[in-house]
């Protein structure tokens, strides 16, 4: 029937030609099984024709339909007209809240006994970390078994050998020395703008993220080796089959399969569990269960749980020090920032259409990061009261 | 205008950005509009609106986004909704109006102006390919050319693209396969289609 679609006729197309032949343009704006046919069985015939082909896809997939865009001032204007709507609004609410208060106090202590009881119905694993409340102090702090705490700074390497002992930086330190003490659970506290890794005596290595605590044993002795996370790890497991590796936020726990991998369980931030390499299972407290492939990131936010294709590295890039973006918006990277650094960051509206590629070093302090944005993009900073102000240049 | 950006609120991808959203951050509702505002005018373009009224429409629906924000967590897919209630507000306001006088949604022209963006090209040809794709596509009912964009442009799903024009799932795929069928006959130019359904700029 369709005698006119025979791969002879089109032997002599360049990318253009096809770009405007009508049975290849119905495959690219409606792909059906049976163009899709055509097309491959072509490709597979003519093989010196691939690249045209290539090409002429991307011609088409460049095709848009209406293309039409805002110009910066009408998106600044609308925005702004947006923005004061929301302030008034807000406005409004506080002066409600102060009459509504009382009806509130009694929904949230419902919402409260909602929320605990599955937890304590479903899993025995969720304890004590999810309430732990980082302290202001300025360093990262390691507690061991027998609460002896130990202060130390930025660029600290933690080593537990196999036998529990503690090594900071080289440094032997007596703090397991007793054995019901071993067992028992280490703490690792990383307080705001500071980061951390430590190495677990089963040579597991452990990046821990700005205010994050994860707690461990000096020894793993059980059948399984347990680790407790609440906020922003990235883990290299050492693959061990007899002794699963399981870790637990207050959120989900993930049972490791020999991998690499990103948490995040903040209550305030993002939580996630992002695969970089091997094979995790999502457990929740509700009773899903996900395994996940690498570059799929499992979430959870109010809706629920789900299940993305990301760019791993994306997520886990802190450990490196560095943070990637791909046309993030100039306010999301503050953010990010702001948040790596525990400083407050106020900005104008104008920096809302900044878009922002490519890495970012995070330094030592945040002015340095800055200096470094500014030389990229349109904005300048000062600092006042302990505040970073952006603005546009 | 000024903002504090507080170190618990990551916009960094759609979760936190709906969680932002959720707590009625107002960063959250800036980065949303400024997200969304070229595909909502491109949409509202191709009803046939003038860029007023969509603006007007495009406020309207984020304001009462913003009033309803401690729902938004049950929208599952933002840029469907976003859509979708852009059209709803869009044909009320020209049924209020009686300037443009659409009888109902049935009957809504769509119109689609095709632009090829690949620069590799010479302009000649980029003029040549996009005429030519336009022509194929005047040959289509509005409606086909509306589906067409929402799947191809868009990429929403039949089952979204079904709520958003008030049809049925097959009745959907039925149009897109008759849109199909035919541009494959459109090498034998008919003269009927382009006499039924051109294009009216309003």
């Amino acid at each position: 029937m369709q005698t006119k679609h025979t791969s002879e006729n089109y032997v002599d197309f360049q990318a253009k030609d096809f770009a405007t032949d009508v049975y290849f343009l119905q495959w690219c704006l409606l792909p059906d099984e049976e163009n899709a046919e055509f097309w491959r069985e072509f490709c597979e015939q003519h093989p010196e024709k691939k690249e045209t082909v290539q090409r002429a896809i991307q011609l088409v997939r460049s095709v848009h339909l209406n293309d039409r865009s805002f110009s910066e001032a009408d998106k600044r204007n609308n925005t702004l007209r947006l923005l004061g709507f929301i302030r008034q609004q807000k406005r409004k609410e506080k002066r409600r809240r102060i009459y509504a208060a009382w009806g509130v106090a009694a929904s949230v202590l419902v919402a409260v006994l909602f929320l605990t009881i599955p937890r304590f119905v479903s899993s025995d694993s969720f304890v004590a970390s999810s309430g732990y409340v980082i302290p202001d102090d300025r360093n990262i702090q390691l507690v061991s078994g027998d609460n002896q705490v130990i202060s130390m700074s930025d660029s600290s390497e933690v080593v537990y050998d196999h036998q529990g002992d503690v090594k900071i930086n080289g440094e032997q330190h007596d703090l397991n020395n007793q054995k019901e003490v071993v067992e028992s659970n280490q703490k690792l506290v990383v307080p705001k703008g500071k980061r951390a890794s430590i190495r677990l005596s089963d040579g597991t290595l452990v990046w821990i993220n700005s205010n994050s605590v994860i707690e461990f044993p000096a020894v793993f002795t059980g059948t399984e080796r347990h680790l407790k996370v609440n906020g922003e790890v990235y883990l290299e497991v050492a693959k061990d089959p007899g002794k699963p590796f399981i870790v637990s936020t207050p959120q989900f726990n993930v049972e490791v399969l020999g991998t690499k991998f990103g948490v995040s369980s903040s209550v305030d931030k993002s939580q996630y569990v992002v695969l970089v390499e091997g094979s995790v299972q999502v457990h929740t407290p509700s009773g899903q269960t996900a395994r996940l492939k690498p570059s799929q990131l499992f979430g959870i936010d109010k809706g629920g749980t789900f299940i993305q294709e990301v760019d791993p590295y994306r997520y886990v890039s802190w450990k490196d020090n560095v943070l990637y973006f791909n046309g993030e918006s100039l306010p999301e990277v503050l953010v990010r920032l702001s948040q790596q650094y525990a400083v407050d960051v106020i900005c104008n509206i104008d920096v809302c259409q900044v878009q922002f590629y490519g890495k970012l070093i995070l330094e030592e302090h945040i002015e340095n990061v800055l200096d470094n944005i500014a030389v990229l993009s349109p904005i300048k900073y000062e600092t006042r009261n302990n505040k970073i102000i952006i603005s546009l240049k | 205008m000024e903002y504090t950006l507080k170190p618990n609120s990551l916009f960094i991808d759609k979760i936190s950005l709906v969680n932002g959203l959720q707590k009625g951050e107002d960063l959250a509702f800036a980065l949303l509009y400024n997200q969304y505002a070229d595909l909502l005018f491109s949409y509202g373009t191709g009803l046939g609106f003038a860029k007023e009224d969509i603006e007007d429409s495009m406020q309207e629906i984020f304001c009462n986004l913003y009033l309803n924000h401690s729902k938004i967590h049950e929208i599952n897919n933002l840029k469907f909704y976003l859509l979708r209630a852009l059209k709803n507000r869009l044909l009320n306001v020209s049924q209020a109006s009686r300037t443009q006088n659409f009888i109902d949604m049935e009957n809504v022209d769509f119109y689609t102006e095709v632009t090829v963006l690949d620069d590799l090209i010479d302009a000649e040809d980029r003029t040549a390919i996009q005429k030519k794709i336009q022509s194929y596509l005047d040959e289509l009912t509005g409606r086909q050319r509306e589906a067409i964009y929402l799947r191809y442009i868009e990429d929403l799903d039949y089952e979204e693209i079904a709520e958003l024009m008030n049809m049925t799932v097959p009745s959907v795929r039925n149009l897109v396969f008759k849109a199909i069928k035919q541009l494959r006959n459109s090498k034998i130019p008919s003269l009927m289609w382009p006499i039924l359904f051109s294009i009216v700029k309003i």
